[in-house]
């Protein structure tokens, strides 16, 4: 499992241009990757994630790749609650795990 | 929260082409009414480039303690008031009137963001949700309005932050001055008649301007946590219409009239 520390995007996690670029550097992490293998996202010394780059990042993975992604099990409610918003609007569950 | 738009618009007076506020037996304005009579200052049609104050209160002083005056100046690229004694504002505090031409100079305030709530005493958790939320607010204003902003002012939107630490109570009111719900629901949604029935529709799960997209995250999110979390109150202006959101899509009409006419102002509190 490859691990994506999001502390590299920053601290703050927002808006939806931000999610898109995030996005595209998925997208092409995920291209160099075995097909089988899955994205572990790290949230250490992640402050702020809002649903909108959420919703760009790791929702549209989540449709069009589904059980790419494994979130931190250990996750602050703040960050989760982004997480849920999207879940819930797009009608789609996220995996949530450790790191191997 | 109570809105008395009458004493808004009696502050607000033309007088040989100089704007003049009166604050004449305003002893008090709170954090919406602040944000709503910038809003019809900024938005008013007076063309020349002097304004004056006149029969000053405490709600006039504290308005030169928040950068009211100095952000209007700004805005409407007219120069400061000859006899005005307050500064041009300190930009390292967040409880003042701030103004946002793009939203990235907003997503540059989250470190003060994050330090004044925490200094206020909220949970990193409450932190990050009343952050969050705001930063919704204004990417949504941001994105909606794209290629469409009306007015040809300096600035695109205000944010007035202000706590009150008696009531442990505070307070957020974020106006753009774009085209309003309506208008930006009105393509997917034609049959909308006014921006009650836009806000109304708005504050539904998965309302957005951006169909075929998906969306509709911002309003929801905001709304649970206000209602789930913060035990605070949620305003929506938008163009004439002024709503109370009482519960989470649950919204009543409180002024249909309102002459500010154009831009959407969202406040919300929070008690801790």
């Amino acid at each position: 499992m490859k691990t994506i520390e999001m502390k590299k995007f920053g601290k703050y996690l927002a808006g939806r241009e931000a999610g898109k670029h995030a996005y595209d550097f998925f997208i092409k992490e995920i291209e160099k990757m075995p097909k089988d293998e899955k994205i572990f996202c790290n949230f250490q010394d992640v402050l702020l994630l809002a649903p909108s780059y959420c919703d760009e990042l790791f929702g549209e993975i989540q449709e069009n790749l589904p059980d790419k992604l494994v979130i931190d099990k250990n996750i602050g409610n703040a960050l989760k609650k982004a997480f849920d918003t999207v879940a819930e609007v797009r009608d789609l569950e996220f995996m949530y795990g450790e790191s191997e | 929260m109570n809105i008395e738009y009458s004493k808004i618009y009696n502050i607000l007076q033309i007088k040989d082409n100089i704007l003049v506020f009166d604050f004449q037996n305003v002893g008090f304005l709170n954090t919406f009414e602040i944000v709503e009579l910038f809003s019809l200052a900024v938005s008013s049609l007076f063309s020349g480039d002097k304004y004056k104050i006149i029969n000053e209160t405490k709600a006039s002083s504290h308005l030169k303690r928040i950068n009211f005056f100095p952000v209007f100046e700004k805005m409407r690229n007219i120069p400061a008031y000859e006899e005005a004694s307050f500064s041009t504002g300190n930009s390292n505090r967040l409880i003042e009137l701030h103004n946002y031409e793009h939203k990235e100079q907003f997503y540059g305030d989250y470190d003060k963001i994050f330090i004044m709530l925490k200094n206020i005493g909220l949970t990193d958790e409450t932190t990050s949700l009343v952050a969050s939320s705001l930063g919704e607010v204004v990417d949504n204003a941001f994105l909606h309005n794209l290629g469409m902003w009306p007015l040809n002012i300096s600035g695109r939107s205000i944010l007035l932050a202000q706590n009150f630490p008696q009531k442990k109570e505070l307070c957020f009111s974020y106006c753009d001055f774009g085209v309003g719900f309506r208008a930006t629901l009105l393509e997917n949604y034609p049959e909308l008649k006014n921006n009650f029935e836009a806000i109304k529709l708005a504050m539904e799960e998965n309302v957005t301007s951006r169909f075929p997209r998906r969306g509709g995250n911002g309003l929801n999110y905001l709304q649970k946590n206000i209602f789930n979390g913060f035990k605070g109150e949620l305003l929506v202006r938008s163009g004439e219409a002024l709503v109370n959101v009482r519960s989470q899509g649950d919204v009543e009409l409180v002024d249909n009239n309102v002459q500010v006419g154009f831009g959407s102002n969202i406040f919300f509190s929070l008690k801790y």
